[in-house]
């Protein structure tokens, strides 16, 4: 049971990450913009588990909220998964070289195998 | 008339200093002819009669009665009406007898012509004039006088002195001589009167008249008379002449027809050119050696915004145009010199996107020189445009589609999953289902058509993995091999001796395995599928073997081409029905350095296709 937070704008795609990591019996927590996710990762009283983020979101970049996760002491050993829809391959080099613990190409892997990777992750820890 | 002029004064000249000298000769000839027959007459007479008449004593003592006697008597054999005085001289100079009485005894000590005749004791005549004894050369006017020597006993004892005046002598030879020179002189002028009538007629006459008519040919008169013609050179000439001139007059009628035919149709044709060179989209423009501009078409204004007239447009308007942006001038120039094309892909230039291309004009039949290169500009800023937005409408799309696919196929999978028991009703369950295999298909689909789309604009990054190929043939075969299963066809591959290193992106290998082995699983019935394998030089080479329905030829050229319709019914692709699995085999077997083709194939008997990837460095 851990607590999660995803960060996705597309609410389609919002819900059923969240569903599915519910059924997984994650407590999770879906934000769908950015200002409202850093704000959330401010509350250092309340950190998640586990940070499920959508590279492209509203008002701020899902690379600057990586950046800023990162950079911060207090969040910074908070694992988070990116999430995107590019197959660049400068983008996943960029985002490891930011401190991206896994890198997921949306259509490649359907909810299931989404939360398998982040029990995965969660577990390493 | 100058020409006769020409003709006239050789001869009058000639004619003349002919009669001049002859004249003159003929006049000293005679005149020494004729003193020549006195003077050997008198000399006769000298000698004859002196033995006769004269004594030596009469030398000494002339003053004798006697010796005067015989002295006259002497000279009245050799006096003739002609002689004005006659003298007798000693030898010492003193005149013994004369006509002059008084004279007698006269003594002249420096008389030059006695001292002469003494001293070559020959007879001789001289010619004088009246004032004084100098000697003059004169036909009329003076006197002549012959100094003869008188030879007694062979010794000379005297001389003899004849004055005559010349004019008595000469006066019938100069008459004679003038009158000669006066007929020379007439008939020569009447004979000169007479060959300038007739050189007239039949010289001047004839050449003034071609002269004429060769004039009127250049103000185009071909007809313009010419006299008769005459039986000889000349007339020879004016019949060539005017043969010339009936030729000529055809020849220039002729040509001015023709020159008009063909002006016209040049013109027709110029105009042809230009309306072609107009409707080119590109702009066209021609340059000389020099750098001038010879030729632009309307595009060419229009791309580079030209105004004014095309036909004053200047290669320094194109010059300023590309200022800073293109040295138009210099790559001519470079294109001349080095014979070779060149092209621009692409050039920002005004806002506009154009591509140039530069060619080299050249005389290859004769010399391989460069007159000059051609310049074709096309204005590709649409195409770029379109290109840009179908970039644009693929990576929108890529997100965009994918999105709402991801949400259908993982909700479908998670009710599958995790609400199976709520859903109790099987058909609902089965729509489920459907609904999940559908989205997943979709979402195939639409994975293709971004393959082929990045592929096609070669965007698709290849990773550089090394690995051995039997090993993820393996792996891919175990993956679909529920599907050969439920047909109950045999799939299974050759392991080679040793791993075959190849060094390519593995998922996309996987992604080919995938497209042929399914491809083959589904055209076969019944049998067996193998992929076996094979090292050829720095390849290895993948053979995909299956005992299906085969290809029939006629379809065989289609298989690797987009969609590959033939007909309705698709030559070779599995149920995703879109045409472009191999299709995207091939472009991504070619990306990371291989080939793929058709090995054989028969229908009713099987396939086999193959494909190589280079080995691992």
């Amino acid at each position: 049971m851990k607590k999660v937070l995803i960060v996705e704008d597309d609410k389609y795609l919002g819900k059923m990450y969240k569903r599915a990591f519910s059924l997984n019996g994650h407590d999770v927590e879906l934000i769908t913009d950015g200002e409202e996710a850093l704000r959330r990762l401010g509350d250092y009283g309340n950190k998640p588990d586990l940070v499920i983020l959508d590279i492209i979101v509203p008002k701020v970049s899902g690379l600057d909220i990586l950046r800023k996760i990162k950079d911060d002491s207090n969040i910074k050993d908070i694992p988070v998964a990116v999430l995107t829809n590019s197959l660049k391959k400068e983008n996943e080099e960029l985002m490891t070289s930011l401190g991206a613990d896994l890198f997921l190409i949306k259509i490649e892997h359907d909810a299931k195998s989404i939360v398998e990777k982040a029990n995965k992750l969660l577990n390493i820890k | 008339m100058k020409l006769w002029y020409k003709l006239i004064s050789p001869i009058i000249i000639v004619s003349a200093v002919v009669v001049i000298v002859v004249s003159f000769f003929i006049a000293s000839a005679l005149k020494n002819l004729f003193f020549k027959e006195d003077f050997e007459k008198m000399e006769e007479l000298v000698f004859e009669n002196a033995g006769h008449y004269l004594q030596k004593e009469y030398f000494i003592d002339y003053t004798n009665p006697e010796a005067q006697e015989q002295f006259s008597e002497f000279l009245e054999e050799i006096r003739d009406e002609d002689i004005a005085r006659t003298t007798i001289w000693s030898k010492n100079q003193v005149i013994l007898f004369s006509d002059l009485a008084p004279v007698i005894g006269f003594y002249s000590p420096d008389h030059r012509d006695l001292k002469r005749l003494f001293e070559t004791g020959e007879a001789f005549f001289i010619e004088k004039s009246e004032d004084t004894n100098k000697p003059v050369q004169t036909i009329v006017g003076g006197f002549l006088d012959t100094y003869i020597p008188i030879f007694l006993d062979g010794e000379i004892q005297g001389a003899v002195e004849l004055h005559m005046v010349k004019a008595v002598i000469t006066e019938p030879i100069e008459d004679a001589i003038r009158n000669i020179i006066y007929i020379l002189i007439s008939s020569g002028i009447v004979m000169t009167t007479l060959i300038l009538l007739i050189e007239r007629q039949i010289i001047i006459k004839p050449i003034h008249s071609l002269d004429k008519a060769a004039e009127a040919i250049s103000r185009e008169d071909f007809d313009y008379p010419i006299n008769k013609k005459s039986d000889d050179e000349i007339g020879d000439l004016v019949s060539h002449f005017q043969n010339m001139r009936v030729r000529l007059k055809s020849l220039v009628g002729n040509l001015e027809g023709e020159v008009q035919v063909r002006t016209r149709s040049l013109k027709e044709e110029q105009a042809k050119l230009m309306a072609s060179l107009n409707a080119l989209p590109r702009g066209l423009m021609l340059i000389d050696t020099s750098g001038n501009l010879l030729l632009t078409n309307l595009s060419l204004g229009r791309i580079l915004d030209l105004s004014g007239n095309p036909a004053d447009w200047t290669i320094s308007d194109i010059e300023k145009k590309f200022s800073g942006v293109f040295d138009i001038k210099g790559q001519c120039a470079r294109c001349q010199k080095e014979k070779t094309p060149i092209t621009i892909k692409e050039l920002f230039w005004a806002g506009k996107f154009l591509d140039l291309f530069i060619a080299p004009i050249i005389m290859i039949k004769d010399s391989n020189e460069v007159i000059g290169n051609l310049v074709l500009i096309g204005d590709i800023t649409e195409q770029k445009i379109l290109e840009r937005s179908k970039d644009e409408f693929f990576s929108i799309a890529s997100h965009e589609l994918r999105t709402p696919l991801t949400a259908i196929r993982g909700n479908a999978s998670m009710i599958m999953d995790f609400y199976k028991d709520k859903i109790a009703d099987k058909d609902v369950q089965e729509m489920i289902s459907d609904m999940f295999a559908a989205s997943e298909r979709l979402i195939r689909i639409v994975g293709d058509f971004l393959d082929v789309s990045r592929l096609e604009q070669r965007r698709m990054e290849f990773k550089k993995d090394n690995f051995d190929i039997a090993e993820i043939t393996g792996k891919t075969i175990k993956e679909i091999n529920g599907n050969a299963l439920a047909k109950k066809i045999e799939l299974r591959f050759d392991l080679p001796d040793k791993p075959l290193l190849v060094m390519a992106d593995k998922d996309r290998v996987k992604q080919v395995l995938v497209n042929l082995i399914s491809n083959s699983i589904n055209y076969t019935k019944e049998g067996r599928i193998v992929v076996s394998f094979e090292k050829i030089d720095k390849f290895v080479k993948v053979y995909i073997k299956d005992t299906g329905v085969g290809i029939p030829p006629t379809s065989q050229s289609l298989l690797f081409h987009k969609f590959q319709q033939a007909g309705d019914v698709l030559a070779r692709d599995v149920t995703q029905g879109t045409g472009l699995g191999l299709y995207i085999s091939k472009l991504l077997v070619e990306g990371m350095g291989g080939s793929i083709k058709l090995e054989e194939s028969t229908v009713g008997k099987g396939s086999v296709f193959s494909f190589t990837l280079p080995v691992q460095e």
